[in-house]
Formats: C-alpha cells, structure tokens, sequence
C-alpha cells in the first residue's frame, strides 16, 4: 500500500533523482580498488611453500585448501583479412568466505570473458558455487577428460591433460565463440620451479605455471557475421593462500609472444609499505625457461591515459638487458576495461622495439 | 497583411474573453469551485481504487517472481518426482543460464499465523544482473553483498512479525525456533516472503529441498528448455502470481467497478456543474457575440478552460486519492490477509503514471462531459427559440438500448462485454429516467386539486426542476442503480454463501493443524467417542491444467453436507460404485462440462482416469477447479497442514468427552486450532463481510456524491425561482411550511427516481451473478430480492437528499419577502 511516507519518498526521490543526474557526473570511480577490495578480505587459506613441487596434470586441476586460484587464458586471434580479436576467458576460484551445506561446497567461482574488436568490447561475467556442479574444475567421470566450466562456458580437453581441448563460451546471445587449442612447447613453471614470489620479502608467492605456446584457431560468431580466426594463446594456472595483502596497491602483469617465437612474462606487484617488485620469465623459441627478478627488468609506464576515469599506464618501456630486449609495449586500444563487479584492465598489447609482437596486459588497481 | 491583421485581432479576441470568463470566475467562485471538487471527488476514487489494485497486483507478482521480473514459467517435478540440484546444474550446464533454483519453507509463527521462506539462488540472480546492472544501487547486490544480514524482509512485511534482538542482529521468532540475523530490505521485488539465499536455507535447515526453478526470460526461450527437460521435470505456466490476481479478483473487480463507477457518476456531476455554469453564463455569452466574437472562439475557449480546470481538480483528485488510499490500507491489507494469505503494501507504484492515467481521464472526461453543454448553448445562441425536444424520443431510445443490451447478453462470453450489457442497461434507465419523471409528474399534477395550490404549486415546480435537471437526475439515477444491482449481487452471494457453509460445515467442530495424523491418533486414544475425519486431498490436472482432487465421506449421513447446484438422478450411486465424480461450479463453467459429461484427469493415485460429471456443486470463494472423489480414489492423509472434522455420534458420554477435549486442546496443542463450528460460522460471515465494507463505503459516497450534485443543481435552478416564491410568502405561507413543502418535493422526487431505478437495480444484480460472476469467477448463485435492501437503499438516497439540502433550502425558505421583492425590482 502506498502510504504517505511512501508518496513523499517517491517525491523525495524524483527531486534528488533529478538533481543529481543535472548536477554530478554520472560515475565516481573508486580510486585504487584491487578487484573492488572484495577479494582482499579472504581468508588465508594454505600458503605455498618454495619447495613445493608442481606435478601435471595432476595440479591442472582444483586445490580446494588454497583460498584463491584460476585459469587464465587470453589469446590475439585474426581473421583472413588481419582483424585482431583479442580475447580472454578466465575462471577464478575462491574460498574462506563461506561455510558448506547441503548445497554448496566452500569454493566460489566467478569467470570472466571478453571478445574485442578496434570497435567493441564484448565482455561477460558469471558467478557459481562450488558442489552444486554447474561450476568446477576437474576429470569428468563419463569421458575421463579435463574440463573447466560455469554454467555452459566450457574448457573441455581430449584427455586427462590441459591441451588439445576445445573452448566454447557465449558473450551475448549474438556472439559466440567455438574454439580449439593445441600446444607446441612444453609447460613453463614460473619463478622457482613453479613457486613464484610475489613481494621481494617473499611475504606473498603463489604457485604458478603457465602454457605460452598454445594455437588457436575457431570460430567467432558475432552479431553481424562469422568469422574463421587463429592466433596465439597464451594459460596461465595460479594458486596461493590468498589474493594479496592488504598493503598490495596492484600489479601490473605482460605476457608478450615476441617475433621470434620467444615467450616474456613480466609483472609488477605494488606494494604500499615496501618497494615494487617486478618478476617475470623469459622462455626462449625452443621452450627453455629462465626466471627473472627485479634486477633483470627494467621497466616504467611512458604515457598514461585516462579509462573511465582512471588514469592506467597504457604505454610501457619493458627492457631486459641481460637478453637484448628492448620493447615498447602499447595498448591496443585504449579501453579494454573489463567493467565487472570487480573491474580492472585487461587488454591486448602490440610490441615494437627489439622484438615485434602481440600479447596482453592485466593492470589492476587503478 | 490583411491575414495578420485579422491573425492578430484573432488572438487579441482570445485573451479578451478568456479575461473576461477569468473575472467570471472570480465574480462567481462557487461556479468553477463546484466543477472542481466535481473532478477531484471522481479521481480521487479513481486513484484509490487504482493505487489499492495497482500495489496489490505488483505485491501478488512479487511473490511469485521474487527479486526476478519477466517469470513466465517454473521447472517442477512431476507428481511424485523431485528436483534436485542435479537437474538444475545439468540444465545450467545445457546453456539454460535463466534458471534461478528456489527452495520454498513454510514456518508457523508464534501467534499461529504463518510465513514463507523463500531460498533463492543469489549467484544466479548475480548472473542475470548481467554486468552493468550489478551496481551497488541494484537491489539484488544490495542483499547479495549485505554480510550483516542472512534473511531479509520487506519493512511492511516485518511490522506483523515477532523479533528478538541480541548482538548479532535481529531474529525472526518461529513456533520452534529462530532465524536470522533478519535485515529489512524495500526494493522492488520484495514480495511477502522472508527471502534468504538458497546456500543459507539449507545450512539453516539440512533437510531442505530444492521446489522449482525459475524460468527467467521471454517465453519464447520456454521452448528449447521444454525440449531438454529430463522425464521427471515439467515445465509449468507460472501461474501463482496469476492465481493470486484470480484469488483477489472478486475484491478488485468490486473495487474496480465501483471506482469507476465514482468516475461515471462524477462525470456526470461535471456535466451537470458544467450545464449550471454555461446556462449562467448565456447572458454573458450573448454579449460577446453581440461583440463580434466568433462562435468558434467561445468554444475554444470553453474547452480550454475546461481543460484547465480538469487538471486542476485531477491534480487535487489524485493527491486526496493517494490519501485516501493510504487511510484505506489497514483496512485492504486486513482483508487480503485474512482472506487469501497475500500481503498488500511492498509494491514501488508510479506515481506519475497513476497520475498521468487520471489526469487523462479527467481531461478527456472533462472535455467530453462539456460537449453537451456547449452544444445546448451554441444552440440557444443561433437560434431565437430553443426547439422543444419530442419528449418521446428518450422513452424510444431507451428501449432501442435495452434491447441492444437484450441481444448482446446472449452473445457475452467475457467480462468486458458484460461490463458493455450492464452500461446499455444503466444508460437505457438513464433515458427511461429522464423520459418517465416529467410524464409522471404531469399525470400526478392532473390528479391534484388546485384546491391544494402549495401541493399543486410544488408539483409544477418538481416538474420544471426536472425538465431543467436532467443530468443530475442521471448522476443520481446511476447511483441509485448502482446501490441497489450491487446491495442485492452481495446480499445473494450471502445468502448463498451462508446456506451453502452451514450445509457444508456439517461437523461439530475443526480443528486446524500441521500435525493433522497426530492429533487423530491422540484423539482416537484419549477421547475414543468422537469420530475424526481428516480430508484427503492431492493435486491433479486436467488438460495440463491443476485441479484441486478432494475426497468426499461416502457415508450417507454426509451426503447432505454437500448441496448441489444439479445432480444426475443416482448421483451417490454412480459417485460411489461407478466413476463418478462431483465437480465445483469453477470446473464446470470454466471447462465447459455439464452433467452426464466424460472427462479425463491424472492424479498420482488414479493415474489417468476417465470419470464422469455426476453432481456440480457450488464452493464459492474458491478460485480453484475442484474435484469430489470417494477417499479410497485419493492418496492417503499424510502427517502435515490440515483440517481434521470432528463429529459426536449420538452415543451416551459423547458430549462430555468433546467438551473435555475443548478444555484440554489449546493447553496440549498450542500450535493447532480448535474451532467450534457455530463460531466457524460467525468468523466465516465475518470474514465476507469485511470483504465487501471497503466496496459498499465507496457505494455510499457515490450516492452522497450524486445526491450533492443533484442538490446542487436543484438549489442552483431553484434561485431562478424567487419570483413564485416572493408571490407565495406574500400569500402568507410560513417559512417553516415552506421548508417543508421544499424538503417533501424533493423527497418525492428521489423517491420517484428510487422507483424507477429499483427494476434496472434488479437488471444490474441480476446480470452482475449472472453475466459477470460466471464469466469472471466461474460460479453463480440465485437472485435473491430482499425488500429490505431495496427499502434501505431508497430510505439511504431520501435521507442524504434531505440532509444535503436542509441548510440551503432552511435559509431559502427564512428569507424575508422584502428580500425576495428586492429580486424583483433587478
């Protein structure tokens, strides 16, 4: 029933609804918000330890005692003509936040995915529980195949092993994406042997490795038309006790297929207390592996722009002396922002300098 | 140039007489005054009974689509089947991501009523958000992401609750135990429900169970999800929020129709106001064309003026209407609650749109109600002499009405068309009114004496009011059969309703329950005279539609518990030992079916079963299809919510153990009632009662609204008539005798109109059970005129007739004659 608190509220609105829309901009961005500082507040969960071995593809699958992981994929693909589509299909993995039942587990999943063109951004973003069993990572009992998925976005492989599989994940209701994955080179661990620190005191590290040579080839089906695309993927698989720590500002993380079939992953972690640490690994073209630390990699933003009312570093010098590295690292266009509930940049990169290449960017934080 | 020219004194003429009808206005406030309260009276009842429909509806859609909109369709079990979780991740799998999981629980609370618990899938809501939706200022964001809370429940909704407080928050108290924290939450889709997320319910309450999911999303999509469904699974119209609009409709077609009523009448109350003021203004009117302004212009300016005022009184009408609906809640939520267990009050309305819809209807209302008018004057202004009308001609078109309602009545198969015979009727009275009061006027002032020359006098002046009142006669008209058709529809369905509910309730007493195989076997053991009957009950279908499957005692001394509307000659017989089975009229008016009739329905039970029609019965109030078998066709009574009727044989020591029983029940069965059936009785009558005081008050202030605008009109012609009245004080009749003969015309003449209305009143009862009850709510019941509503209804009109025009016609009659004399001299 309508009372008359009621009808004054409604006026009440109106009028501030009128005056804020005539008065105030229409989106105040949080400034510094890793993912919205919601993940920050998990609990810890098991920590890595640096001796920790990591063994496939046993650990492809699910560590339920580690509170944070995911499976990260993002690829540039082009069609015939040479349009890029970069994409980015990612399924992350939480617990510590909620107690089990009869209807769910502890873990919470949430996957993100994203289709661009120069034009338009497609991005999508869902949100499930573990033990429900539309969510999960593991060996399907039926076909004894590796499979990845929420809902009907599927990472579904031929065997118990990440690759050759196939990906399928829909945007919208008009756009589609079909693809299927095959490696070339052998898996990467990250930082020592798969342990990879995150702070230069190794207060945080997660256990990290990665698969840089992966073919894609597939099919985009868009509102307007099909297209056939191939290109370069590049899986990272990432598990610690926890996100960050609280005094974590961000990290800015590459991943660069350079033009001689070598591979460059760098991040930076920034920390409120204690200097930045870069980090990173350099895999050459016949798949050797050699880990970087902050004194291999000289980096720094060189323009920064303003996205949705962030200022993101969009343009990067990335050297690495130690082997002739030399890049210019750019966006490939300006607002690759992905707008979810918890929002951050994720974007393709073109690379120029003593190598040319693709790759992508995630810049969280800003 | 010439065309400016005469464009600019166009526009200058227009300025001058809108100027000239403002200072009209204000040289004669009551005129325009009485135009607008006119308006605003009419959208005030119109808002109401918008705003009350309007908030009930969205509350009845919100509990069936809770925190969801654009739910057309549940996934449910089959009978006898489940649904599991299983099913549901199988099918998100499948790409049905517009599914939502829902677990239903019902609690008793601690004074006995109860509540229902709905666990919902939050990450699915999350995912239907879609992105961008999902901001803080989304409502569902707002519960997901609120980690002080567990439950959550609409402000309103919570008033009715019983909470206990400690440090972690506020709890819910059930019959058993508590629940929460319980945070308040008013966004739209907040229906009645305590609403939780699914993972919560069932960490709360382990043996839960998945009830069905939702089916978010355009109908279209319904039909690949119908195709994936496993065997076990079906995919069901949603039909709850339907069901809830069906369950309150009687209320709200009631409400409705008298809202609209108000309108109706209050047009022509506008009308009447409109008629008085432009045949005030002829003289003024006749001036200005002496002047030279054109007709067209006049009419231009009568329309705008009219338009002005409309939104004036509309803005006033829906402000009061707003109001009055909000002093009206208490009393709507009562009855809705107590009669069909659905809340009223958590609905965000618009007001805007309401507005706007009122506003338009007054504006068009306004301007359509001042078309008569304006073509009455424009006549008087072109012509030297009015035409006289051949008073004939509204007797005729009367009839050529009635009979067109006459026709279409036998071709009405919905609601709107009998709502079209009912308006030709009340339309073709109207005519009949108008043609019939001066006739009989004539034919009364025939029969008098001029011997009796104040009688003589009254009578000749009934007859020039009436000639000069014909629209506020209808309005009052209207009113009056209005009261009446809708008095004598609510006093049958009374009639019917308590013969019915005292056959049916045939029992000694009731017992209401959730542990209903408990106290049967607790009864059987401590008080093993008196027989308990608990009745059996499951869900069936009929054409892929749910009916509700009852059983039916087959012992003979029952049988008369049950009365039908008409049986086939060995209706027990064939009931018992053949397939025969007793519908509801529901069923019958609904599906088509008559008596002798074969139809087919599946219940768990009986699986699919050819039965056939054997007795319809009547069971109103029911909005559901029903179905009567004997008890060995329907599944067994299992240990949960229902009735348990207890009959005393006529054996010795029986009554001292029932009331024994009575004395002991509420201290050993705190949360079970027991009921008298005389008291069962009372509260049943009650119950309708209250159901329909909200629509009979609003049939009251009708028939005051049409009685002041009658009044009005009658005082307003009235002041043309000094001159007779100067001769007749100066003859030497008293002022009090005066007042008298004043107040005996009038009487007389809403006695002739009651007269008149009362056999179109009987039309409009009759076709209100008969047409509309059936086509809207699938039963009907026998007409019964009862003089005393009729003489209530007539004695109701007299009196507010007289109380309105007692004060203006006591300072009429008070006037000295050299005031009087004073007129005459103008």
């Amino acid at each position: 029933m309508v009372t008359t608190m009621t009808f004054l509220r409604t006026a009440i609105y109106i009028a501030a609804w009128l005056l804020v829309t005539a008065c105030t901009p229409q989106k105040e961005p949080e400034q510094n918000n890793l993912y919205g500082n919601a993940l920050t507040s998990l609990d810890v969960g098991k920590q890595v330890m640096p001796n920790q071995e990591i063994r496939l593809p046993d650990d492809h699958l699910s560590h339920p005692k580690y509170n944070v992981e995911w499976w990260y994929l993002t690829a540039n693909l082009f069609d015939q003509q040479g349009n890029q589509y970069p994409l980015q299909w990612t399924l992350f993995r939480f617990s510590g936040t909620q107690s089990s039942s009869a209807w769910h587990d502890n873990d919470q999943f949430m996957a993100h995915a994203k289709l661009m063109t120069k034009s338009t951004n497609w991005f999508s973003e869902k949100f499930a529980r573990g033990g429900v069993g539309n969510a999960g990572v593991s060996i399907l009992n039926d076909s004894n195949k590796f499979s990845a998925f929420i809902d009907d976005w599927q990472w579904l492989s031929s065997d118990i092993d990440l690759l050759p599989a196939s990906l399928s994940f829909d945007l919208t209701e008009s756009v589609n994406v079909n693809l299927s994955m095959s490696s070339s080179g052998p898996y990467v661990l990250n930082g020592n042997n798969g342990y990879s620190a995150k702070q230069q005191d190794g207060g945080h590290a997660s256990m990290y490795y990665s698969q840089p040579f992966i073919n894609i080839s597939g099919t985009l089906q868009l509102p307007e038309k099909v297209v056939e695309v191939s290109g370069k993927g590049w899986f990272d698989h990432e598990w610690s006790a926890r996100l960050t720590d609280e005094n974590t500002a961000g990290w800015d993380w590459f991943s660069l297929h350079l033009s001689n079939n070598s591979k460059l992953m760098v991040f930076r972690v920034r920390h409120t207390q204690l200097a930045d640490s870069w980090f990173g690994t350099y895999i050459s073209e016949n798949g050797q592996q050699i880990h970087l630390d902050g004194q291999d990699i000289i980096a720094s933003e060189r323009t920064f722009k303003l996205v949705r009312g962030r200022q993101i570093p969009l343009d990067w010098d990335i050297q690495i002396p130690k082997h002739n590295i030399q890049l210019n690292v750019t966006a490939f266009k300006e607002d690759q922002w992905n707008d979810a509930l918890f929002s951050y940049y994720e974007g393709a990169v073109t690379v120029q300098g003593s190598h040319t290449g693709v790759g992508f960017m995630e810049l969280t934080g800003y | 140039m010439a065309k400016s020219i005469q464009l600019m004194l166009n526009k200058i003429t227009f300025i001058q007489v809108l100027h000239v009808l403002f200072k009209e206005h204000i040289q004669h406030p009551i005129r325009g005054a009485a135009i607008i309260v006119a308006m605003a009276i009419g959208c005030a009842g119109l808002t109401s009974v918008l705003v009350i429909n309007e908030t009930a509806k969205q509350s009845y859609n919100m509990a069936s689509q809770p925190l969801v909109s654009n739910v057309h369709y549940v996934v449910a079990p089959k009978n006898g089947e489940r649904i599991d979780k299983a099913d549901y991740a199988k099918l998100r799998r499948q790409g049905h991501t517009g599914l939502v999981a829902v677990t239903e629980k019902r609690f008793s609370l601690l004074d006995n009523k109860s509540i229902q618990l709905l666990g919902i899938d939050y990450y699915a809501l999350i995912n239907l958000a879609n992105n961008k939706e999902v901001t803080p200022q989304n409502p569902v964001s707002n519960i997901i992401f609120d980690e002080t809370a567990r439950y959550f429940i609409h402000p309103d909704i919570k008033n009715n609750l019983q909470f206990e407080t400690n440090s972690q928050g506020k709890f819910i108290q059930l019959a058993d135990r508590s629940i929460g924290p319980v945070a308040e939450f008013a966004g739209t889709g907040m229906g009645p429900s305590l609403i939780a997320d699914v993972g919560i319910v069932y960490e709360d309450f382990p043996d839960s169970q998945l009830s069905y999911l939702l089916v978010v999303g355009e109908k279209q999509s319904a039909d690949m999800l119908s195709q994936a469904l496993p065997p076990h699974l079906y995919l069901k119209a949603l039909v709850t929020g339907e069901d809830a609009k069906t369950l309150t409709s009687s209320f709200h077609m009631n409400l409705f129709a008298m809202g609209l009523l108000m309108f109706v009448v209050c047009l022509f109350v506008i009308m009447n106001a409109l008629h008085l003021l432009m045949n005030k203004r002829i003289r003024t009117y006749k001036i200005l064309r002496q002047m030279g302004v054109p007709i067209r212009t006049l009419t231009t300016v009568s329309l705008m003026e009219t338009g002005l005022i409309s939104s004036v009184g509309s803005v006033m009408g829906v402000v009061v209407g707003v109001w009055f609906a909000s002093l009206l809640s208490p009393a709507v939520n009562q009855t809705l609650a107590s009669l069909y267990n659905v809340s009223v009050g958590t609905a965000e309305l618009s007001l805007l749109e309401i507005f706007l819809q009122c506003w338009g209807a007054c504006l068009l209302g306004g301007l359509a109600a001042c078309f008569l008018p304006l073509q009455q004057v424009n006549q008087k202004l072109t012509s030297l002499s009015s035409q006289q009308a051949n008073p004939n001609r509204w007797f005729w078109i009367s009839i050529l009405l009635l009979a067109l309602a006459l026709f279409l009545s036998f071709t009405v198969d919905d609601v709107l068309r009998s709502f079209i015979v009912i308006c030709l009727v009340i339309f073709a009275g109207c005519f009949f009114a108008i043609a019939s009061i001066p006739w009989i006027l004539k034919q009364v002032k025939t029969k008098i004496s001029t011997n009796y020359p104040i009688i003589h006098w009254s009578i000749s002046d009934a007859l020039r009011v009436s000639s000069k009142s014909n629209i506020a006669f209808c309005a009052f008209f209207i009113a009056v059969v209005a009261n009446i058709g809708m008095n004598l529809m609510v006093d049958s369905f009374r009639t019917a309703t308590q013969s019915w509910i005292e056959q049916r309730l045939d029992a000694d007493a009731y017992i209401y329950t959730n542990e209903s195989l408990k106290i049967t076997n607790w009864i059987a053991q401590q008080y093993p005279d008196i027989q308990t009957v608990i009745r059996q009950q499951e869900e069936g279908s009929f054409q892929q539609q749910s009916i509700e499957v009852r059983s039916f005692p087959l012992s003979k001394e029952r049988r008369s518990a049950l009365k039908f509307e008409e049986a086939i000659e060995n209706v027990w017989q064939a009931f018992s030992n053949k397939n025969g089975a007793l519908i509801n009229q529901q069923f019958a008016l609904s599906q088509n079916l008559s008596l002798g009739q074969s139809f087919t329905i599946n219940t768990e039970t009986l699986g699919k079963q050819q039965l056939l029609v054997a007795g319809i019965y009547p069971d109103y109030g029911n909005p559901q299809k029903q179905l009567l078998l004997p008890p060995n066709k329907v599944k067994e009574p299992e240990n949960g919510r229902n009735i348990i009727a207890l009959y005393l044989p006529q054996v010795e020591g029986a009554r001292i153990q029932f009331d024994a029983l009575m004395g002991t029940f509420k201290d050993t069965h705190q949360q079970s009632d027991l009921i008298k059936t005389e008291q069962l009785l009372v509260l049943s009558m009650e119950t309708f009662d209250r159901t329909f005081v909200i629509t009979q008050g609003l049939n009251i202030i009708t028939l005051l609204v049409a009685a002041f605008s009658l009044t009005t009109s009658i005082l307003i012609i009235d002041k043309d008539n000094a001159p007779q009245r100067a001769l007749i004080k100066s003859l030497g009749v008293g002022a009090n005798r005066l007042l008298v003969t004043t107040l005996t015309q009038y009487s007389m003449l809403c006695l002739l109109i009651c007269l008149l209305a009362i056999p179109f009143g009987l039309g409009l009862s009759w076709l209100l059970i008969n047409l509309v009850n059936v086509h809207a709510f699938h039963w009907t019941y026998p007409l019964v005129t009862n003089i005393s509503v009729l003489t209530n209804v007539v004695w109701t009109s007299i009196t507010l007739i007289i109380l309105t025009v007692f004060i203006p016609a006591f300072k009429t009659a008070k006037y000295p004659l050299l005031r009087e004399l004073k007129w005459l001299q103008r």
